[in-house]
């Protein structure tokens, strides 16, 4: 179902693709910007966001609105909305993506420093912060090991406050930024990604985020760029089963059940996750080449039928990657990535997910191109050749999937940007 | 050999010039400096004015030599900062103007302005930064 606000946004998106202005220029100092996105996802060996890509699906529909205006050179307001249905996996349901005030309270020729209060993307790595825009992606995804879809709720955005600046010393580029503040969470994609399923009670409501990101280009390279990002959060599970119910309930079922059905039992949850990234990225001439790596340490405090238990664990995932843009209006990509739920147990046999055997690890090929054929407008490509599930989207039931082990999924899409 | 060598250094002749408004009290920029400001990093000039940036068209094969040659990156990686500004809410990206004249209109009635031309394209008094890095 399609709100009528979400109408609204289509008209106007519709009333650009007629008219001949490149952006909406609301007078001198304000713009209005979008994009929509119409995809057809093949994935023949596993549900991907649901059982409708087995067979092929249209059920991948990006919308964005994005507008700012600058009150003065040194404030601006800025904010996007948008929707994003991936067929059971995100409702296309209208979302704040930011909404901010921007001060920049210093600024000089070498020097400059400002502040966002507000809802803020987060830069975590390269991509984080544009992981959800057509026009800023390699091909159809991110790359799927370090932006794997369980946590893109969670780092997403802070509604905090963000520090920014950048330092030009002798001629190497320094930008930093620090953020702090709160990001409200889907609860059911937290309680898949640790639980493999969702609690019987209770819910993650609310994180704590803390982050910094750097990038640095220097002198003697101006085409190559360095980034370190560090990204702290921490979640609870709020108003869990009580310890009563959950002991009552075990003596029910016969105590071997706590070792199939554990998210049955939990009494109580506290998440903590620390990213960290370095990324590199080398531009020379027609070629982009990218690589990242992810260290993610959490350390899960777990309360099972009133029995507490303290597990911590360290994820990790890299990715290299190619661009070749032989021409101004196409650009191909391939790409090679891993990802290990936990990296000292690379086939993932000790996840609490008996129906999923091989959600510890992924790893893959993608391979894809993008085509501007007319202004404004882009097809993209992208066939991705996966072992291991650990980056399959989750949906409500995907429990009771058998899934394969070896998977590939297929995506055509079309893309309008103003 | 001489009409090598000639060809060799024929680029860097012609390479893009740098124009300024007037008020911006400038008159020299290294290439870092530069870059800079078309990454819309640097905001503001020593005086204080907010800079206004010009540019043609990516498309463009006189923005393309300018990219390279005075910026010293691609035109691809400039495209992506302005785009990844744009949709995270965090800055603009450069005004863009269809042809040399209309560039040089501008820079001579924007305050704080910067753009650029050919090397051979006349500009008559407006600030012209060398081609010094």
């Amino acid at each position: 179902m399609m709100s009528k606000f979400s109408s609204v946004i289509l008209g106007i998106i519709a009333a650009v693709m007629m008219a001949p202005a490149t952006a909406l220029e609301l007078g001198s100092s304000s713009e209005l910007h979008g994009f929509v996105s119409q995809a057809y996802l093949y994935s023949p060996d596993n549900p991907y966001a649901g059982t409708d890509s087995l067979d092929g699906s249209f059920k991948f529909r990006e919308i964005g609105i994005t507008g700012f205006t600058e009150v003065s050179p040194e404030f601006r307001l800025a904010g996007q909305v948008i929707s994003r249905q991936r067929d059971e996996s995100d409702d296309g349901d209208l979302r704040i993506d930011f909404l901010l005030a921007d001060y920049l309270f210093y600024s000089d020729m070498g020097t400059t420093a400002g502040v966002r209060l507000g809802r803020v993307k987060n830069n975590v790595g390269f991509y984080n912060a544009t992981r959800d825009i057509p026009s800023a992606r390699p091909g159809f995804n991110v790359p799927d090991s370090i932006y794997f879809d369980s946590l893109r709720d969670s780092i997403l955005s802070t509604d905090g406050i963000n520090l920014y600046g950048s330092r030009l010393f002798q001629g190497n580029q320094l930008n930093w930024e620090v953020f702090a503040g709160r990001k409200s969470v889907e609860s059911e994609r937290l309680e898949y990604y640790i639980f493999g399923r969702p609690v019987s009670e209770g819910e993650f409501n609310d994180m704590s985020l803390y982050g910094l990101n750097l990038n640095f280009v220097p002198a003697a390279q101006r085409s190559l760029k360095l980034g370190f990002s560090l990204l702290d959060s921490g979640v609870d599970l709020d108003n869990p089963q009580s310890v009563s119910n959950a002991q009552m309930a075990l003596f029910a079922a016969g105590p071997a059940d706590i070792a199939m059905n554990a998210q049955n039992y939990v009494t109580g949850t506290r998440v903590d996750v620390l990213f960290a990234i370095l990324s590199a990225q080398y531009s020379y001439r027609d070629w982009v080449i990218t690589a990242e790596y992810m260290n993610l340490f959490s350390d899960l405090e777990l309360q099972i039928a009133g029995v507490e238990s303290d597990r911590s664990n360290t994820t990790e995932a890299y990715y290299l990657q190619v661009e070749w843009l032989p021409t101004l209006a196409t650009s191909w990509f391939v790409r090679y990535e891993e990802l290990y739920l936990n990296k000292d147990d690379r086939s993932g046999g000790n996840l609490l997910s008996p129906n999923d055997p091989y959600r510890g690890f992924g790893k893959g090929w993608s391979l894809g191109g993008k085509w501007m054929f007319y202004p404004r407008w882009t097809v993209t490509g992208q066939a991705s050749f996966n072992e291991g599930t650990a980056w399959l989207p989750s949906y409500s039931g995907i429990e009771d999937y058998n899934v394969s082990k070896y998977w590939n999924y297929y995506v055509i899409s079309l893309t309008f940007q103003f | 050999m001489f009409i090598a060598l000639f060809s060799l250094t024929q680029p860097l002749l012609s390479a893009p010039k740098v124009i300024v408004n007037d008020d911006a009290g400038i008159t020299s920029l290294d290439s870092s400096h530069l870059s800079q400001i078309f990454a819309m990093q640097i905001r503001k000039w020593p005086n204080g004015l907010a800079i206004e940036v010009f540019t043609l068209p990516s498309e463009n094969e006189l923005h393309r030599e300018f990219v390279i040659n005075r910026l010293h990156i691609q035109t691809h990686q400039l495209d992506r900062i302005w785009n990844r500004m744009l949709f995270t809410g965090t800055g603009k990206a450069p005004a863009v103007v269809n042809s040399q004249a209309e560039m040089v209109e501008m820079i001579r009635s924007t305050p704080g302005a910067i753009g650029y031309t050919s090397a051979d394209y006349p500009t008559g008094s407006i600030v012209t930064l060398g081609d010094k890095e």
